[in-house]
């Protein structure tokens, strides 16, 4: 399954995509929307606009009642539960806005944590040393010093934590990161720093990068600033 | 496996809450094998009264009175049994070896039995001990008793005491042997059955302290016998209260207990012991059903907190749960994970219960031994309490499924974007 998505030029298309929750009013209704191989794009939106919806049907957590979602020619939807489980550990990094970390694991097991679950991306990982991977993306993204690896993630600033989120998310290179308000709980100046360090990685890894944000601030630094409410007819 | 690793690692992280709920399951896991191991051994000794006794010969009653009133000196006989059918019985082919029996005076609140030699060479208890003498030996002379290890121990008196022995079994008597006094020549080591609280006599003394009595009441001073006289005249007695029966062969026992059951100069009745005791206990046995019944439930009670304690620090980790979703783990991994977690703490918990339940025992054991006779049984773990122990982590994980499937279903409906 694996090699025929990579060499697929599109890495997100949404069509005739409708969602809405049990008895309520449709909260995402998007005619076609697609997003290409290596793009960095910035989809905001207010809260409320259906972001964390759209997120989860890309993700493959949430079902559509209309529509598909592809992911490098991969129809998800037409795959089953399990499948998108598996899909989605193998292609996909996720950033959330804060408590991203299990906080009962280090630092350098929760970035390992998604080769726990997706043996793919240890696969793609060079010589399959975890160790050394994960050190090299912490370091990328500003945590250099080995000290880091030992600390309970419980100590460590908002800052570092949302550093070893990303690591965590680009571990294994997916094709798509997908980061959901990451920088809200940062002070302007974290915020572009950790920004250009994400960017920077997902450039050395070819991974497509789909930035959610209400903070239109942002917006410049990316390949295509886009509104939900363009796309969203709901 | 991983989910176990992560669940080890979770469960580390609230150690506190963890060890609280660990240490709620051993206490409760302890009791309930602490009082297995103490009704097991409660059930043995009780068993154990009387063994190495093929048959119990009495008058016709109910084979229950038979046994309470021959064993354990517990109520009375209706009537006696003859010299004569107990002679009969005795110089049977079959019959190895008998031992009469008189009960009907007492000494303080103590019965006072009146047998024979070989009592003390045939009677055994608690599998096959025999008695034991701490002090002295048996009775040879006929105005010599041995003590049972409680009358000793709670009348104080050591071996060359004198003691008089009164008339019926009450525990202030009015009519007393007083003219025949006893020595006591033996005491009995402790053998946690009621032969701790006998006073041994020879069958024939019996029949001597009562040699000038009537209806209960002393001859008038002018007709009185005394001790020594007494010595010489024939104490063979007319009756005795029962009498216990060892027999050249086992396999003839049902054989004899029928015949004497049908013996037609005498309605006499023969039980065999072991059955008497088994169906007197399955009445006993009620009480100790309840006790179990309880350690049962506090066991119950203890997994309940267990389920509390999961249920709880369900809220707070639902967002711990949509980054295991959002690295590839499926529900059921989510589902893995809690019930991983009820299977650890139930099975830390029933280790450290085994664990806290031996190191109790080991504790008790001379105490339960020395003061109530119960012999605890310090071996491995019997079949029965590996069941139990199986049935309580089947039961945690059951339990488990519940916080389980909770999770799986928040899992689904949180998808990936639950917001704390």
């Amino acid at each position: 399954m694996t090699a025929p998505l990579l060499s697929n030029s599109v890495a997100i298309e949404a069509a005739d995509l409708l969602f809405a929750w049990p008895g309520k009013s449709p909260v995402i209704d998007i005619a076609h929307f697609s997003v290409a191989r290596g793009e960095r794009i910035f989809l905001r939106g207010p809260s409320g606009s259906g972001k964390s919806t759209l997120l989860g049907l890309l993700g493959g957590v949430l079902n559509p009642a209309r529509g598909r979602v592809s992911l490098f020619g991969q129809d998800i939807t037409a795959l089953s539960a399990g499948e998108r489980d598996r899909f989605r550990g193998e292609h996909l990094g996720f950033i959330f806005q804060m408590f991203n970390l299990i906080p009962y694991l280090g630092v350098l097991e929760n970035v390992l944590l998604p080769a726990q679950f997706a043996p793919a991306r240890t696969a793609r990982i060079p010589n399959g040393d975890l160790v050394a991977e994960g050190s090299r993306l912490l370091a990328a993204l500003g945590l250099r010093s080995p000290d880091y690896l030992r600390r309970p993630v419980t100590q460590l600033s908002i800052g570092e934590q949302q550093r070893v989120a990303a690591a965590r998310a680009l571990l294994g290179r997916p094709g798509i990161i997908v980061a959901d308000e990451p920088t809200s709980s940062l002070d302007y100046d974290s915020r572009e720093d950790f920004l250009r360090l994400l960017m920077s990685e997902c450039t050395v890894q070819e991974s497509t990068l789909l930035f959610v944000s209400h903070d239109t601030s942002l917006g410049p630094l990316f390949d295509r600033n886009l509104s939900l409410r363009e796309i969203n007819r709901a | 496996m991983k989910m176990l690793k992560l669940a080890l690692r979770s469960l580390r992280n609230r150690r506190t809450t963890a060890l609280l709920t660990i240490s709620t399951i051993a206490i409760s896991v302890a009791l309930l094998l602490g009082v297995e191991k103490v009704r097991s051994a409660a059930r043995d000794g009780f068993a154990n009264t009387v063994s190495g006794v093929d048959l119990i010969v009495g008058a016709r009653s109910g084979q229950l009175n038979l046994l309470l009133y021959s064993v354990f000196r517990v109520g009375d006989p209706t009537t006696n049994v003859s010299w004569e059918s107990y002679r009969k019985i005795a110089n049977h082919p079959d019959v190895a070896w008998t031992i009469p029996i008189s009960l009907g005076d007492s000494h303080r609140g103590f019965r006072v039995m009146g047998t024979n030699g070989d009592y003390f060479k045939y009677y055994r208890f608690a599998g096959d001990r025999a008695m034991r003498f701490t002090a002295g030996r048996p009775f040879e002379d006929l105005y010599e008793a041995v003590l049972g290890a409680d009358v000793a121990k709670q009348l104080g008196y050591p071996v060359g005491s004198k003691i008089i022995i009164a008339h019926g079994i009450g525990n202030v008597s009015f009519a007393e042997h007083g003219d025949k006094p006893f020595i006591v020549v033996g005491v009995l080591e402790r053998t946690g059955t009621p032969i701790d609280r006998t006073v041994h006599v020879n069958l024939e003394a019996i029949t001597a302290i009562h040699i000038d009595w009537q209806s209960g009441m002393q001859a008038l001073p002018g007709a009185r016998i005394g001790a020594d006289q007494a010595r010489a005249l024939n104490l063979t007695p007319q009756s005795i209260t029962a009498f216990m029966v060892g027999m050249e062969s086992k396999v003839m026992t049902f054989t004899m207990q029928r015949a004497v059951n049908e013996y037609r100069q005498e309605p006499l009745l023969a039980i065999i012991p072991g059955m008497a005791l088994s169906q007197l206990w399955s009445l006993v046995g009620i009480a100790d059903t309840a006790l179990m019944i309880i350690a049962a439930l506090v066991v119950l009670s203890g997994l309940l907190g267990m389920l509390t304690a999961i249920l709880t620090s369900l809220n707070e980790r639902r967002r711990e749960m949509a980054i295991l979703r959002s690295v590839g783990a499926k529900p059921r991994h989510v589902f893995a994970l809690l019930i991983a977690e009820a299977g650890m703490l139930a099975s830390t918990g029933v280790a450290a219960g085994v664990a806290l339940c031996y190191g109790l025992v080991f504790l008790v054991r001379p105490l339960l031994e020395h003061r109530l006779g119960i012999f605890l049984d310090l071996g491995g773990l019997t079949h029965y309490d590996f069941a139990i122990l199986g049935a309580i982590i089947g039961a945690a994980l059951l339990m488990g499924a519940l916080p389980a499937w909770r999770a799986y279903q928040n899992t689904l409906s949180d998808g990936l974007t639950i917001r704390v």
